[in-house]
């Protein structure tokens, strides 16, 4: 059915500024959210001083039909939050981790909150420094209790390095996940590439990138981008409104873009359900929209 | 057998595509290819049509012969047509996990 491009985004991810805390704006963001029902709220709350912002958030979508999720930076953060915050409203709660180290001390934090599953899940982003410890992570997390694994979606700028996962990266992650059960484990993998070393029998789900159709995303700035990984201004939340913005024809146009598979995917077998991977990688590495994801090569 | 929504399951109706829909149908067309709502669950996302959007809605604890009646007295379409496509449908929702049945 021909609903493959939406009005209005199903996922919001919003990362809270410490350094830009602005209530009024949040809660302005939040009728807006609810207008437009947004289904999803990812909340990454970067440092203390962002909690206030997520708490008047959650508290504004509490009972509501916005399924909320928190990713906090820190321990300091996340013990604060697992004290102070309305856990009623929030679906999921995770804590970043960036090498197995950080992992092994999020768990042992969540066995000093004396249960049997962990309150939190872990939010793991891949590096160049810590893609090969993948297998252990997950290995680590399913037999400790931890339900909810994800490797979240990486947060680029253009002219800065950008990572992605090579085939002989993901060789050698297949290979340490071999023989691993993992089954009672809640993985989210926003990588395609990666998603596939976990799901080789499955198509991708997402059906080609979703940048500003089923997700947006808010900046620590309050500017709007299509995706995390996708650093192309859509509109300043400080000028402009959630929903002008939304239905802006700069955002019309870009869909219409990334619609397309890149030129360079033609003979490929995948292209029509892949249409060119993550296309904000692509962008962050090339400039360019119309090129094709450089993990796939 | 009666059957449930997946509490699990986030859906929301398109207000825009569902206006659409009725005005086509008002004229007479088919409006079969418009998606009027999405369901959303554990990444898997799926787009239904009108009828497939209110057989979706219907799924609140009704048998599948109650949710039938309650469609042919809306649409007009065939009784034998809707209830053979809203028992394959709603085998499909329950084998990706959207909906569940209770005696």
């Amino acid at each position: 059915m021909n609903l493959r491009e939406l009005t209005w985004p199903l996922r919001m991810y919003w990362d809270l500024s410490g350094t830009f805390p602005d209530p009024g704006l949040c809660l302005k963001i939040c009728s807006e959210l609810v207008e437009i029902k947004i289904l999803f709220l990812y909340l990454r709350v970067g440092s203390p001083a962002a909690n206030g912002c997520c708490n008047d958030i959650l508290g504004r979508l509490k009972g509501g039909n916005t399924r909320v999720s928190v990713t906090v930076s820190d321990l300091a953060i996340l013990s604060s939050v697992l004290g102070q915050v309305d856990r009623t409203s929030l679906k999921l709660l995770l804590a970043e981790a960036s090498s197995l180290h950080d992992v092994w001390s999020l768990i042992e934090l969540a066995g000093r909150e004396g249960k049997e599953e962990s309150p939190f899940g872990i939010s793991f982003e891949i590096t160049q420094e810590n893609f090969h410890e993948v297998p252990d992570v997950v290995s680590y997390c399913a037999e400790n209790g931890i339900r909810d694994l994800v490797f979240p979606i990486q947060r680029l700028e253009t002219g800065k390095s950008v990572f992605c996962v090579s085939r002989t990266d993901r060789e050698e992650i297949s290979r340490g996940l071999e023989g691993l059960d993992y089954s009672k484990l809640r993985l989210t993998i926003h990588d395609p590439f990666l998603w596939k070393i976990f799901f080789p029998d499955a198509d991708y789900h997402e059906g080609g990138c979703q940048a500003a159709n089923s997700m947006i995303y808010i900046s620590p700035l309050y500017k709007v981008w299509p995706c995390p990984a996708m650093p192309v201004e859509l509109g300043d939340l400080y000028e402009t409104c959630l929903k002008d913005i939304i239905l802006s024809e700069g955002k019309k146009r870009l869909r219409s873009v990334l619609l397309n598979s890149p030129g360079e995917c033609a003979a490929c077998d995948s292209s029509e359900k892949c249409l060119g991977g993550c296309r904000g990688r692509a962008y962050a590495m090339t400039g360019s929209l119309t090129v094709s994801d450089p993990a796939c090569r | 057998m009666r059957a449930f929504r997946n509490p699990d399951v986030l859906w929301r109706e398109e207000d825009e595509s569902k206006a659409q829909a009725y005005e086509e149908l008002e004229k007479g067309e088919d409006v079969e290819a418009i998606g009027t709502s999405v369901l959303f669950s554990d990444g898997v996302m799926l787009s239904l049509n009108l009828i497939a959007t209110e057989i979706w809605k219907l799924c609140d604890g009704r048998d599948v012969n109650e949710i039938i009646a309650d469609l042919t007295g809306r649409f007009e379409v065939d009784p034998d047509v809707l209830s053979k496509d809203a028992t394959t449908f709603l085998s499909e929702l329950k084998q990706k996990g959207f909906i569940y049945y209770e005696d």
